[in-house]
């Protein structure tokens, strides 16, 4: 209030001021315009007087003439003679006084006229006076009218003063107010200048006055320090009262160091978590363990897998033999074999065939000729031709072909089909002569007797049927073999003991040797046993329907379910093996002496193609499929290495489009002493190597925290220990020394300052330990407006005192999902830390913004306070128990605090700060 | 004898028994106690300078918030040798902290070091390696 009434009283003088110096110009001008007229005034006087000198002059020269002509006295005619000039004089004078004035200018001019003819006329009396006498001049003088010169000049005289004296009242007249406004003016002034000063004197008096109070306030004050002193008397009173409490208060310290050492159990919990933490880690370790045995087992099983790929290469080489072997062999058959194409041509023959055809037909047939030419009869030849048809439509069978030409000739010819994929491209035959067998067969049959014994006794599974499938004899082996008894046999039909998916080629093979008697039909087919089992057999079907005594369809089968059972092993082998080397996601390749390729798996080869666009094949050099000269070179050193027969594993890492690892094993393959090749095997180990990188992660993850438990422990234990040894100096001080009372009082209220900071210390602790793990407080949706607006009205006061200027704009993100509590005390350390280190002198702004980027939020804080000199202790800002502003009081814990809190919602806090310019925060909020 | 001692610690209640202590074992000591270690560098500086002063025992407390006692010792280290001969420093802190100790006795201007609170049996052990070195 005082000060809007000084401001104003300061506001008035100002405005006074103005008007005086206004007012001083009005009077300076009324000045000049005055000193105008007064030189007017003078002027008009000075023309008024210069024409009646001319009045005068003219007057003068009239009586000099007229004088001279009357007394002839030559010293009268002095003013004449100086009439001329003197009147030229004036009239200059005159013109000059008058030049603004045409009127009078005017009037001037005929003046000059009318006093040159009065000079002349009064020169020509003078004149006759001197040359004709007084006689003369006379009649002259009276004759031509003098006189009225003068008289005319006297007019105008008194017109030009008329006219002057008119003026020279009008001027008056201005000078007249000009003056009186001059006179008003100076009053005004005068006035203002009075008001001026006495506010002056009344501002300077109250300064006055208030120094003296304050002086009085200053007295008053040393007297109330008086006051405090006599009070502090009082109190050491009761500091003696305060012992007793003190040692209540000693007790309770004790007992706070007990809930210290709780803290402490509470830390070593801590400490356990983390070894729990570490425990956890090692178990990591071992599971890795376990990966790199499980490792060791599939290297196990590639070295097993790579034995049977030597294997494999020795089976190459056998079979390599055994085709040689076989050719030997077909030639020294005595079957014929044979091969046909679809179009019944001959593709192969073996020489026994030739010599047949000869002896047949009397030439050989030549590869590419028609097969059926090989026929002694039309007969044959189409039999022949039904038989390839058979053959070709994938069927293999047997045959007994008999022919009585030239010679009688038995023989039992099988068709198999020849395959590529899944097309028949012909037939391959073979004849065996059983001309033998059939000629003894048929003595045989002489005897039924004989016939039955010769089968009874044999382990081959013969029985008889009719064409209905009824079963009318079985050899003794088969209910041995199938499990049932005679009876049960005698009283199936063939159909029901014969597997469902053989069914329908058994009765179609059966139906093609019905119409021809003593056709047979090979067969490899599946019987019933009566546990449910299934019996592979194979044998012949004999159409004996014609023979008197058998009346039948005669079978004559093997068990071959050993063989079926190794075959159906072998096949399982050969898949499960290529189905390993395949399905696996392992790479497995083996080179030859010339970095040449001679296997490779499936994945091998979809792995280089992937990597390298090309495509593997055998014999393809392994070096050219690598990604870079320096890596073919690396792999060549291994191959090489390998070569001098170490087994070795290299760990090869590629980077080209993700990170990824690979663990390749050399084998080198040997053939007795002799290396002859390489076998690779390339695992995938990204995710273990992966593993272990996030294992060293979390290692180093758990060794930072640990560190930073030990850093805490550290700084929890040198701030307990502070205000401890302060105790233990004052306890050992007040117990040991000789002190004087004015020295122990002073160390009690010491010993008590020492307690409270112990005790908040304590409480800090508290609450750091509360923020590090009560984090079941349930989250919500907080606004940040609603938010800073209650802790504006929570320190209103503070606030208002300060002057502070807020700013906030949370336009683009004003919500967010989380626990209430933490993000008020984060705003509230942010802002009343903003207060507390504002510049002293410069209005304190404080900017909150928050902004969305990237499903982030963020929250910007800034201020235009002290700032804080982050080269020289940014490592440290958010340190417990850091300060950076001696001046101000603080413990350190605000922006520890602050930390640990953004850090417990999942955030990150970042600072940017310049001594004296201000400091912002940065608050990265995931969403 | 005559004894001369300077204590900065931002705690004055330390400083104050430190004072105290001090004044028990020798009560004819001159003894200065610094809250803001920055004094205490200008006052070391302009009152060390003189070739006639006399030495002087220096007690430094590490955790203090606008000048560490590292950092106060750092600024030491640039001061002249003949500064530096006059002063024998000592840290005393409340840290039990065993990396402290061990910076302490690496700083080759640092003494020795002493936990909180000092004591009288700390302060003769000072005198007497005191009385050692100017005997050399």
């Amino acid at each position: 209030m005082k000060i809007i009434v000084r401001q104003n009283r300061i506001v008035f003088m100002l405005v006074i001021l103005c008007c005086i110096g206004f007012i001083g110009f009005a009077v300076y001008q009324s000045n000049q315009k005055l000193l105008g007229s007064v030189q007017q005034v003078r002027h008009t006087e000075e023309v008024i007087s210069q024409t009646g000198k001319l009045l005068f002059l003219s007057e003068d020269v009239e009586i000099a003439s007229k004088g001279f002509a009357i007394t002839n006295d030559t010293s009268l005619l002095e003013p004449l003679y100086d009439a001329e000039t003197t009147g030229a004089a004036y009239l200059a004078n005159l013109r000059q006084l008058t030049i603004d004035n045409p009127s009078q200018q005017k009037r001037i001019d005929s003046l000059n006229f009318y006093l040159q003819k009065h000079l002349y006329f009064s020169g020509q009396v003078v004149e006759i006076r001197k040359t004709k006498g007084l006689a003369s001049a006379i009649t002259y003088y009276s004759n031509k009218p003098g006189w009225q010169f003068t008289k005319r000049i006297r007019q105008l005289v008194f017109a030009i003063q008329q006219h002057e004296s008119n003026l020279l009242q009008q001027r008056k007249e201005i000078n007249q107010r000009s003056m009186s406004a001059f006179n008003r003016f100076s009053i005004l002034m005068f006035i203002l200048m009075a008001v001026f000063t006495v506010l002056l004197l009344i501002i300077t008096a109250n300064y006055l006055r208030q120094n003296k109070e304050k002086e009085k306030r200053s007295a008053e004050l040393v007297i109330a320090d008086k006051e405090l002193q006599f009070q502090s008397e009082e109190k050491e009173k009761r500091a003696a009262e305060l012992i007793i409490a003190n040692k209540e208060l000693l007790f309770e310290s004790e007992e706070k160091e007990k809930r210290a050492a709780e803290l402490t159990i509470a830390n070593i919990e801590l400490l356990f978590q983390n070894k729990e933490k570490e425990k956890r880690a090692a178990e990591l370790t071992i599971a890795n363990k376990e990966l790199v045995f499980q490792n060791e087992e599939k290297e196990k099983r590639a070295t097993e897998l790579l034995i049977a790929n030597s294997e494999l290469i020795k089976v190459d080489a056998q079979m390599e033999f055994d085709r040689n072997n076989l050719t030997a062999l077909i030639n020294n058959t005595n079957d014929l074999m044979w091969s046909v194409d679809k179009d019944f041509k001959l593709i192969t023959s073996n020489q026994h065939f030739n010599d047949m055809q000869i002896l047949i037909t009397g030439k050989v047939i030549e590869k590419g000729e028609n097969a059926l030419a090989a026929s002694v009869s039309a007969e044959q030849s189409d039999h022949y031709l039904m038989s390839y048809k058979r053959a070709l439509a994938g069927e293999s069978f047997t045959e007994i072909e008999y022919t009585d030409a030239p010679v009688e000739f038995w023989s039992e010819i099988s068709y198999y089909p020849i395959r590529q994929g899944n097309e028949v491209i012909g037939t391959a035959c073979q004849s065996h002569n059983i001309t033998e067998i059939k000629k003894a067969e048929q003595s045989l049959k002489q005897s039924e007797k004989h016939f039955r014994l010769l089968i009874e006794k044999g382990v081959d599974l013969i029985s008889l049927r009719n064409i209905e499938g009824g079963i009318l004899y079985v050899s003794p082996s088969i209910p041995i073999l199938m499990g049932y008894s005679m009876e049960e046999i005698l009283q199936k039909n063939i159909v029901d003991l014969i597997h469902p998916d053989d069914v329908a080629a058994f009765i179609k093979q059966t139906q093609l040797i019905l119409d021809i008697p003593g056709k047979s039909t090979f067969r490899q087919q599946r019987y019933l046993h009566k546990n449910g089992n299934w019996i592979w057999v194979e044998g012949t079907i004999t159409n004996m329907l014609h023979e008197p005594g058998v009346n039948a369809l005669v079978s004559n089968f093997r068990d071959i379910s050993e063989k079926k059972l190794a075959e159906e092993q072998r096949e399982f082998d050969k898949n499960n093996f290529e189905a390993l080397i395949n399905n696996t996601s392992d790479l497995m390749w083996s080179v030859g002496k010339n970095y040449q390729l001679i296997t490779f798996n499936q994945p091998m080869y979809e792995a280089v193609k992937f990597a390298t666009g090309k495509e593997l094949a055998k014999d393809f050099n392994i070096l050219s499929a690598a990604f870079s000269t320096q890596q073919s070179n690396r792999f060549k050193t291994f191959y090489d290495l390998a070569f001098t027969g170490k087994t070795f594993t290299e760990i090869e890492h590629y980077n080209f489009f993700d990170d990824s690892w690979a663990e390749i094993s050399y084998h080198p393959i040997f053939n007795g002493e002799e290396i002859i090749g390489i076998a690779c095997y390339s695992r995938d180990i990204t995710l273990r190597k992966l593993a272990e990188l996030e294992r060293i992660q979390i290692t180093n993850d758990l060794t930072q925290r640990n560190k930073a438990l030990e850093q805490f422990t550290y700084i929890v234990s040198h701030n307990l220990r502070s205000p401890v040894a302060n105790i233990t100096g004052i306890a050992q001080s007040i117990c040991f020394m000789a002190l004087d009372v004015e020295k122990e009082k002073r160390l009690k209220s010491h010993l008590l300052t020492s307690v409270n900071k112990l005790d908040e210390v304590i409480k800090d602790i508290n609450q750091i330990l509360q923020v590090k793990h009560n984090v079941a407080e349930q989250k919500e949706r907080v606004s940040f407006s609603s938010l800073v607006a209650d802790i504006q009205l929570s320190i209103e006061n503070l606030i208002n005192k300060e002057d502070i200027v807020f700013i906030y704009n949370f336009a683009e993100a004003d919500e967010m999902q989380t626990l209430k509590s933490y993000l008020y005390s984060i705003f509230f350390n942010l802002i009343s830390n903003s207060i507390k280190y504002r510049q002293p002198y410069i209005r304190p702004v404080i900017e909150i913004t928050s902004k969305k980027i990237d499903n982030k939020v963020v929250l910007i804080f800034k201020d235009n306070g002290l700032g804080i000199d982050l080269k020289k202790s940014g490592g440290q800002v958010f340190g417990l128990y850091k300060r950076f502003h001696l001046h101000i009081g603080g413990k350190g814990m605000g922006l520890y605090m602050v930390k640990a809190q953004v850090e417990m919602l999942g955030g990150k806090i970042s600072i940017h700060s310049a001594v004296n310019e201000g400091t912002e925060f940065r608050i990265e909020f995931g969403y | 004898m005559k004894a001369k001692f300077i204590v900065v610690d931002d705690d004055y209640i330390n400083n104050e028994l430190c004072r105290l202590n001090i004044e028990e074992v020798f009560p004819e000591a001159s003894i200065e106690t610094f809250t803001v270690p920055e004094a205490a560098l200008l006052y070391i500086k302009s009152t060390f300078g003189d070739v006639n002063a006399l030495g002087s025992i220096l007690f430094l407390d590490i955790n203090m918030p606008t000048l560490s006692g590292w950092d106060f010792l750092e600024a030491y280290e640039l001061f002249d040798e003949q500064i530096k001969n006059k002063i024998s420093i000592y840290m005393l802190s409340s840290s039990v902290d065993y990396r402290d100790k061990k910076r302490a006795t690496d700083n080759k201007n640092v003494l020795g070091y002493f936990e909180k609170p000092l004591t009288a049996e700390n302060i003769k052990e000072v005198i007497k390696k005191q009385f050692d070195k100017e005997i050399e």
